[in-house]
C-alpha cells in the first residue's frame, strides 16, 4: 500500500526535522507543511478542546490555527522557540478572541471527556470519583485564562515548566510561582465547594 | 503551609493527573483538514520582495500625483475667483 493512501491517523509521519519542514513550508511546499500539521494537530486540538469545551468549536479553531500558521510560516523566525510554542500561542490568541466573542462560556461535555465508568469498580466509588472530577473541571473553568492555560499545558499536554514558559512568554520561575498560586486557589475553591455540599446535606437532613 | 493543606494539594494534583487526559480529534476531521491544507488547487498567494517594492512605489506616486492635482485645482479655483471679482469691479 502506498504511504499516501494510508489513513492519516495510522500513517507514520516522515522523519523530517521541524527546522527542515519549516524551511520547505516557508518556500511554499504544502507537503512539508502537511508533515508539521500531522505532527502537531492532535496536541493543538486537545488544548483547544479543553479551553472551549466542545468539539465543534475545537475543530473550527484548530483549522484556523493551521491556516493562520500556513499563511505566516514564511515570517516565522527561529528565535530558539520550538514550533509547538508558536502554534500554542496562535491557539491561545484565537481561543481568547473566541471567549471574547462568546460572552457565555459553554460547558465541557463531561461525559465525553472523563466520566467514563471503569469496569470492575464499585458504582458508588465511580460516582464519588466522577463528582470530584466534575467539581475539578468546573473549578478549572472558573480560573483566569492564563491559569487555565497553565493547567492544560501541564496536565493534558505534559509540558515542562520551561516549555510552558516558552509558550506563555514567561520565565520558568514565573511559571512555577503561577502554578503554586493556582494550586492554592484550586484548593480554596474545592474547600468552598465541599463546605457548600455539606451545608446542603445538613439542610436536607433537617427538613 | 501545614501538612493537611500540603496533602490536600497533592490530592488535587493526583486528581488532575488522573482526570485531564488528551482528547483525540476525529480522524475524519484530521484527514479533511489535511486535504484542505495541502490541496494544490488551493495555492497560497505570496508577494515577492519585488512586488512589495513596486507596490510601495505605486503608493508614493499616487500620493504625489494626488497632491499635485489638489494644488493645481485650488490654483485654478483661486484664479477664477479673482477674475470674477475683477470683472465685477469693472462693471460697477
Amino acid at each position: 500500500m502506498c504511504w499516501c493512501t494510508l489513513p492519516i491517523v495510522v500513517r507514520k509521519v516522515p522523519e523530517l526535522s521541524d527546522e527542515l519542514a519549516l524551511k520547505l513550508a516557508a518556500q511554499g511546499d504544502q507537503e512539508a507543511f502537511g508533515v508539521l500539521y500531522e505532527r502537531y494537530v492532535a496536541r493543538i486540538y486537545s488544548y483547544i478542546y479543553y479551553r472551549t469545551g466542545n468539539q465543534h468549536d475545537a475543530e473550527d479553531l484548530t483549522a484556523r490555527v493551521f491556516f493562520r500558521a500556513m499563511r505566516h510560516v514564511e515570517n516565522y523566525k527561529d528565535r530558539g522557540l520550538p514550533l509547538s510554542a508558536w502554534l500554542y500561542r496562535i491557539a491561545h490568541n484565537l481561543v481568547a478572541n473566541w471567549h471574547r466573542d462568546n460572552s457565555r462560556r459553554k460547558e465541557i461535555p463531561l461525559d465525553e471527556i472523563i466520566l467514563v465508568r471503569q469496569s470492575g469498580v464499585l458504582p458508588e466509588a465511580v460516582l464519588i470519583e466522577n463528582e470530584e472530577k466534575e467539581n475539578l473541571l468546573n473549578v478549572i473553568h472558573r480560573l483566569p485564562a492564563d491559569r487555565q492555560q497553565l493547567i492544560i499545558l501541564k496536565f493534558v499536554e505534559h509540558l515542562s515548566n520551561a516549555e510552558i514558559g516558552q509558550v506563555m512568554g514567561r520565565s520558568e520561575g514565573a511559571v512555577k510561582s503561577l502554578y503554586h498560586r493556582t494550586l492554592l486557589s484550586l484548593r480554596d475553591d474545592f474547600e468552598s465547594i465541599l463546605a457548600s455540599d455539606k451545608n446542603d446535606n445538613e439542610g436536607l437532613s433537617k427538613s | 503551609m501545614n501538612s493537611t493543606s500540603s496533602s490536600e494539594i497533592d490530592r488535587i494534583e493526583n486528581v488532575m493527573h488522573s482526570s485531564l487526559k488528551p482528547v483525540d480529534p476525529r480522524p475524519e476531521f484530521v484527514e479533511g483538514l489535511h486535504k484542505r491544507l495541502t490541496d494544490p488547487m488551493n495555492p497560497r498567494v505570496r508577494f515577492t520582495r519585488q512586488y512589495s517594492s513596486q507596490f510601495i512605489l505605486l503608493v508614493i506616486a499616487s500620493v504625489v500625483s494626488g497632491i499635485v492635482f489638489v494644488l493645481t485645482a485650488s490654483r485654478v479655483i483661486i484664479s477664477l475667483i479673482r477674475e470674477f471679482r475683477l470683472t465685477n469691479s469693472r462693471l460697477y
